[in-house]
């Protein structure tokens, strides 16, 4: 899989989980950029994006990852 | 010892600091090490030791065992599955040693009071057993640092000592906070060199915390013990006069312990965790739990939370919701189930009866997840009045409302039992009764100058915490002219010394989460 082709795949899950078809995601977003992202919707986005690439983080990564770059790094190296 | 405003903890304090001074850089934390297992071994029946020392023998060749399987595999650069499995048995183990130990200990009445209910074992009284200093304090602790070394966020440490010092490090074995290795290591086992600034800083926390125990909290005490001792005589407005007075003489206490712990700790360049964040002037449940015992709540969230939200278990559970009723509900309510798992091991872990798992555990579960179902309800009414919710009166109405459901949850973590939390919030509300409101309050032992020192205590607290919302106020203090700084630290000394509660019932050494 390209990075390109995670980052798709990444978006579809922030829009499903978020309900907003407006979300476009990039290397440098953060929960700061999406309104409902907080602690607990953070979990939720964490298991469907380990479901919808069949990968798994661990629970370090999943609290540790400073922005969607990076998630999209873990993914990349699994996959 | 046990109390950290008592003489010979000051005095322990005192002669450790010199020590701790006195000798070079690179044997300082052997010093507080040394202290530490002295400051365990007086306050503890000193065989309980072998407890703390069968967490760190179990959790320091586990850790060590992680960071080796971990390398074993990048280096092969395979059978990480086989890798993982080990791993994951070497953790279940060393939690189950942890775990075993502190539920032997602590958590035995919790399984023996149901069966007893159903009349199995009735009239038979369990074994009593001594229980180490802080056990609930330590154990989360020294379980956070193993789950971080599984999950590879934390280095294990490779010198035992250090490992005993993070878990027996004195100022927090008391009451916490609970720390996280990362966080802590960095200047716990560091050279830290004297620093005037810093300690005068930690002497001025080290005051504040005696204000709040001494001048505010033990006032408190005297309203709250005469209500509470005589449960069937206090009716109406008296119940709610306690129960209110109870929760600030807990924060005054908790928190004014954890000032002192933190100050202890600032004089020796330790930076402890913050555990509270001025509770009171929360809005809402929620966020007062982000304010009020925040490494609790901070480590129930990373360690039982979030790995059950992010099971296979919660994922079928939301997959099976989605089904049947839809996507909004499929997020909810796994997540309603992660809550409810989070509150129960907050009641568990307060102690060792279902009054706790019901008062707070349970209650503040059902004010969360019952404030989420009933927000559009809410919302409706807010528009219906036509409230303005950025107004700072309606701040002012949601903090009073945060403020009455904590003090309920709390009438069953101070009552004696299950059964006289029901009966005093019964009595709060059927048997009504004013007369606290007509010369009644001075019939519960306080004196009126007593009365007036606690409500100058009160406002001066309230000053201070409304200060604190935008920076630190020591940091405020520093920026005042010379003369005025002084004179506002001379004052708190002599008001805590002059006006601090030294009465019969007074038992300046005791923190009530001591007992945990």
């Amino acid at each position: 899989m390209t990075r390109e082709e995670i980052f798709a795949g990444v978006n579809e899950v922030f829009r499903d989980i978020f309900d907003d078809e407006e979300i476009t995601v990039g290397e440098a977003t953060t929960a700061d950029d999406i309104e409902d992202w907080d602690s607990l919707e953070h979990i939720n986005l964490i298991v469907a994006i380990e479901k919808k690439f069949g990968m798994k983080f661990t629970m370090g990564e999943a609290t540790g990852m400073k922005n969607v770059g990076a998630m999209v790094d873990i993914i990349l190296e699994r996959v | 010892m046990t109390g950290v405003t008592s003489i010979s903890f000051l005095l322990f304090f005192a002669v450790l600091f010199l020590v701790y001074y006195g000798l070079p850089g690179k044997l300082r934390w052997g010093v507080l090490l040394a202290g530490s297992l002295f400051f365990y071994t007086a306050c503890a029946v000193p065989y309980t030791i072998v407890y703390l020392l069968a967490s760190v023998l179990t959790v320091y060749p586990a850790a060590r065992y992680f960071a080796k399987a971990d390398e074993a595999a990048r280096e092969a650069g395979g059978s990480a599955t086989e890798a993982e499995k080990r791993k994951k048995r070497v953790l279940i183990l060393a939690l189950a040693v942890n775990f075993g130990i502190l539920a032997t200990l602590k958590y035995r009445n919790l399984l023996f009071q149901p069966l007893q209910l159903l009349g199995v074992g009735e009239g038979v009284s369990l074994p009593a057993l001594a229980a180490p200093l802080g056990i609930s304090f330590y154990t989360l602790q020294i379980t956070g640092y193993l789950l971080d070394c599984y999950w590879g966020t934390c280095k294990a440490e490779k010198n035992p000592g250090r490992l005993l010092l993070f878990t027996c490090y004195f100022p927090q074995m008391v009451s916490g906070p609970i720390s996280r290795y990362d966080a802590l290591s960095g200047t716990l086992f560091a050279p830290n060199r004297f620093d005037t600034e810093r300690t005068a800083r930690g002497v001025q926390r080290i005051l504040w915390g005696f204000f709040l125990k001494l001048v505010i909290s033990e006032r408190l005490a005297v309203i709250v013990n005469a209500v509470y001792d005589a449960p069937e005589t206090y009716t109406g407005l008296y119940v709610w006069a306690a129960a209110f007075a109870f929760i600030l003489q807990l924060y005054t206490d908790f928190s004014g312990c954890m000032d002192i712990v933190l100050g202890v700790s600032e004089c020796f360049g330790v930076t402890l965790p913050e555990n509270f964040r001025m509770p009171f002037l929360a809005c809402t449940t929620q966020e007062f739990w982000q304010r009020w015992h925040i490494t609790l709540g901070t480590w129930l969230k990373d360690y039982i939370m979030y790995p059950v939200l992010k099971s296979d278990l919660w994922y079928r559970m939301g997959t099976g919701i989605r089904k049947r009723w839809g996507k909004s509900l499929s997020r909810k309510i796994p997540t309603w189930a992660g809550l409810l798992i989070l509150w129960t091991a907050m009641g568990v872990w307060h102690g060792n009866d279902w009054k706790y798992v019901i008062g707070e555990g349970f209650w503040f579960w059902l004010l969360i997840v019952g404030g989420q179902i009933c927000a559009p309800l809410f919302d409706k009414g807010i528009a219906l009045f036509h409230i303005n919710r950025a107004s700072w009166y309606w701040k002012w109405v949601q903090r009073l409302r945060t403020f009455v459901c904590f003090a309920v949850g709390m009438i069953f973590f101070r009552a004696d039992s299950l059964r006289q939390s029901f009966a005093m919030i019964r009595n709060g509300l059927l048997r009504w009764n004013t007369a606290i409101l007509t010369g009644g309050l001075w019939e519960l032992g306080l004196s009126k100058k007593d009365g007036a020192v606690l409500v100058l205590g009160l406002f001066l607290l309230l000053i201070v915490s409304l200060l604190r919302e935008n920076g630190s106020m020591r940091e405020r203090v520093a920026r005042w002219p010379l003369p005025v700084r002084w004179a506002v630290w001379y004052l708190l000394f002599f008001a805590v010394l002059v006006t601090g509660f030294y009465g019969p019932s007074c038992d300046m050494s005791g923190f009530i989460y001591a007992q945990f």
